[in-house]
């Protein structure tokens, strides 16, 4: 059957098992729109308030289902409004197809109105894009797409379709969902030899990054650690791979991570880093991190093999995979002297606990929330203090219920990100945890929940400053505070409201839980103003660029 | 630091080397030389890279490369196995009293000469690069005008399998 270029791309992506878009329309995807028109009842297609919040939806819809997902923006500034969001997606490894339209192919390259090479722009942080020229590629480049942005390490791949394709009429061949690309076998030798220094630790760890939860296999990883007998710590995208309360679970690592963490990685002989990458977060002096231990590495990604730090063993394959076959081939075993030791450690230093003063401690706003919706909630999370608080204080327990940037450390992500979210998950509660600052760069995407229907609740913790920033300040710009105290004047109550939404405000200690648990029953869109102090810095630190022998414990 | 010499595999289509190319400098990598051209495919090109770096940059330098869509091989030819040439022309002035001498020069270097007009010539040679250094080297006494170098085309001396 003869269709136009537009309702193959529609067609192609149902074949692909797409059924939610988010987008923005324009001149050059009109055809485009015009095909969804007729599939509307196939298709869900939310409209954004900007191309951003669509791209960082779709990262939402992806982080939180493990399916791809898909944005949709015209040529020219819609396609450069999805830039923030594609390398978003890039530096988390997340699978999602950005598809633009461009000017008509005779006249791509002449300036044309709202014309950009957004595939050249987009090169460097995409897995792969496409120029489709031909409107007989566009259904297999559609599937392609699926297949790169799904196979081996995932990540963001970009469509272009000039508007001329999206007219040009084809036989349509229907091709089959698409299917992930075979992995190369993991090497025997390597394997034996990771077996063996796992056999000889005697203080071994586990570093897990977000490479355990792309692969599904947070199981496994729960299944070797209690098999092994060997402690976990999570990078920020490893969150929830293990769960909070598991005893054997150290907490976060790196920069702001838990002192029983820095602490195992300084006194470790064995570092088993899964499906993570050493980044300067966690490994802040590539020099030192792990200098006085065996490093193994496993990870589907080739090049990440001593990139960053230099390791002893590596396996390049696919996470869920290597666990299984480890398990299979190690008999129990016990660290006991090790775990204890680490126990011990931990009893004695921990995180900062809350102030417990009537003042809103931002931790007590962590653990409080978890207390009301439990391992169900889906949180999501712009960039800045509250995402370390988040991190630090929030016990995750289920894979892909923590949402948030972690590599490209983009603010204003977190609505995007917790619509795509919701609209993913309806039945789950989705909240963003956000700072003034943040919310500030996106909120305009309050529309977009207000209109699709979309309870999200929105926890502003409000102190009235660039907390992270400032903290820098703080610590290593001698209290300089230039242009963080940005003070603004926005009435967030009212801004509910004047959105559609409801507004509530947490002043206090004792509100936290009543003015939460009336947020949560909200059947519309709820912001909550939580106010709280702007001196309160985030602990642990380990300053940039440094060891975690430099790890600042406490503040003053 | 040694010459690695980096011999890729790659779809012929536009952006292709654009690609390549935009990786080495998003992530700080040295290209000394680059040369493209079409294979005995047609579908396919093939890319010659000379570039220097220790163990650890080389090696992801091949790796990040691999990752390539577009990149269908990437080999590292050892040095041992190298064969590699380059092709340069070099515009020269060169007054009656240096003629003989000259054109011995290039004769020895198994370089050819085109005559422009009286007194000036280009010279061709195709040799390894650092022949070709070593031949820029032997002109300098007369009046170079112009270089230009291809960069490298390297081969493995083994069968291909």
């Amino acid at each position: 059957m003869k269709m136009n270029g537009s309702q193959i791309l529609i067609q192609a992506l149902i074949d692909q098992g797409v059924d939610t878009i988010f987008g923005y329309p324009g001149g050059s995807v009109l055809n485009i729109y015009d095909a969804l028109y007729e599939r509307s009842d196939d298709i869900h297609h939310i409209v954004t308030s900007h191309e951003q919040g669509a791209a960082h939806a779709a990262d939402g819809y992806a982080r939180s289902t493990g399916k791809t997902g898909v944005c949709l923006a015209t040529s020219g500034p819609g396609a450069t409004n999805l830039v923030t969001g594609i390398a978003t997606a890039y530096m988390d490894s997340i699978p999602v197809v950005a598809i633009t339209g461009n000017v008509p192919n005779d006249l791509l390259g002449r300036d044309s109105f709202q014309e950009v090479n957004i595939a050249g722009i987009t090169m460097p942080i995409t897995k792969h894009n496409f120029i489709v020229q031909n409107v007989e590629d566009l259904a297999y480049v559609v599937r392609k797409a699926f297949v790169i942005a799904n196979s081996g390490r995932k990540g963001p791949v970009l469509i272009d379709i000039p508007k001329d394709v999206t007219a040009a009429l084809t036989e349509y061949v229907k091709l089959p969902r698409y299917r992930i690309r075979k992995l190369p076998k993991v090497d025997d030798a390597k394997f034996e030899e990771a077996l063996e220094a796992i056999r000889q630790a005697k203080r071994p760890m586990i570093y897990a990054g977000g490479g355990v939860i792309s692969s599904n296999a947070t199981r496994e990883l729960l299944k070797f650690s209690k098999h092994m007998d060997i402690p976990v710590c999570c990078s920020m995208m490893g969150l929830s791979s293990v769960p909070y309360d598991y005893d054997l679970y150290l907490g976060m690592i790196g920069m702001h991570g838990t002192p029983v963490s820095n602490y195992a990685t300084l006194n470790t002989d064995l570092i088993i880093a899964i499906g993570a990458r050493f980044s300067d977060r966690v490994a802040g002096n590539r020099k030192e991190f792990g200098k006085d231990a065996k490093i193994i590495h496993f990870d589907i990604d080739a090049s990440e093999i001593s990139k960053n730090v230099a390791t002893d063993i590596s396996i390049v394959g696919d996470a869920r995979y290597i666990l299984k076959k480890m398990i299979a081939r190690m008999p129990e075993t016990k660290h006991k002297e090790w775990t204890d030791t680490l126990k011990a450690f931990k009893d004695k230093k921990d995180l900062p606990k809350p102030r417990g003063d009537d003042k809103v401690d931002p931790r007590d706003l962590a653990l409080t929330l978890h207390n009301i919706v439990g391992e169900d909630a889906i949180i999501a999370t712009d960039v800045g203090q509250h995402q370390m608080i988040m991190a630090q204080y929030y016990q995750f327990s289920r894979p892909r219920s923590f949402i948030s940037s972690c590599g490209l450390g983009t603010m204003g992500y977190g609505m995007g990100a917790a619509i795509g979210a919701k609209v993913a998950n309806p039945h789950r509660p989705v909240i963003l945890v956000s700072g003034d600052g943040s919310f500030h760069m996106n909120m305009n995407e309050m529309a977009t929940a207000v209109s699709e229907q979309l309870p999200i609740v929105i926890l502003i913790f409000n102190n009235t400053v660039l907390g992270m920033v400032r903290q820098w300040q703080t610590l290593f710009y001698d209290h300089r505070y230039s242009n963080t105290s940005i003070e603004r004047k926005t009435d967030y109550v009212k801004l509910a409201e004047a959105f559609g939404g409801k507004g509530l405000r947490i002043k206090t200690h004792q509100d936290i839980e009543p003015v939460m648990k009336e947020a949560l029953s909200s059947k519309v869109p709820c912001i909550v103003d939580c106010w709280i102090d702007k001196d309160d810095c985030v602990y642990p630190i380990i300053p940039p660029g440094k060891s975690g022998k430099d790890i600042i414990l406490y503040g003053n | 630091m040694e010459r690695r010499v980096i011999s890729l595999l790659v779809e012929n289509h536009f952006g292709v080397l654009t690609r390549v190319t935009n990786l080495f400098g998003q992530r700080g990598f040295n290209i000394d030389t680059l040369s493209v051209g079409e294979t005995e495919n047609p579908k396919f090109s093939r890319i010659t890279i000379t570039t220097r770096g220790d163990e650890g940059i080389i090696n992801q330098i091949k790796l990040q490369l691999a990752k390539l869509e577009d990149v269908k091989k990437v080999e590292e030819i050892p040095e041992d196995l190298l064969f590699i040439r380059e092709v340069v022309l070099i515009k020269v002035e060169v007054n009656k009293d240096q003629k003989d001498n000259f054109l011995k020069a290039v004769k020895d270097f198994g370089g050819r000469c085109q005559l422009i007009e009286k007194g000036c010539c280009v010279v061709e040679l195709t040799d390894t690069p650092a022949s070709i250094d070593y031949f820029i080297e032997e002109l300098q006494d007369y009046k170079i005008v112009e270089i230009s170098r291809t960069g490298g085309v390297a081969m493995e001396l083994s069968r291909n399998d």
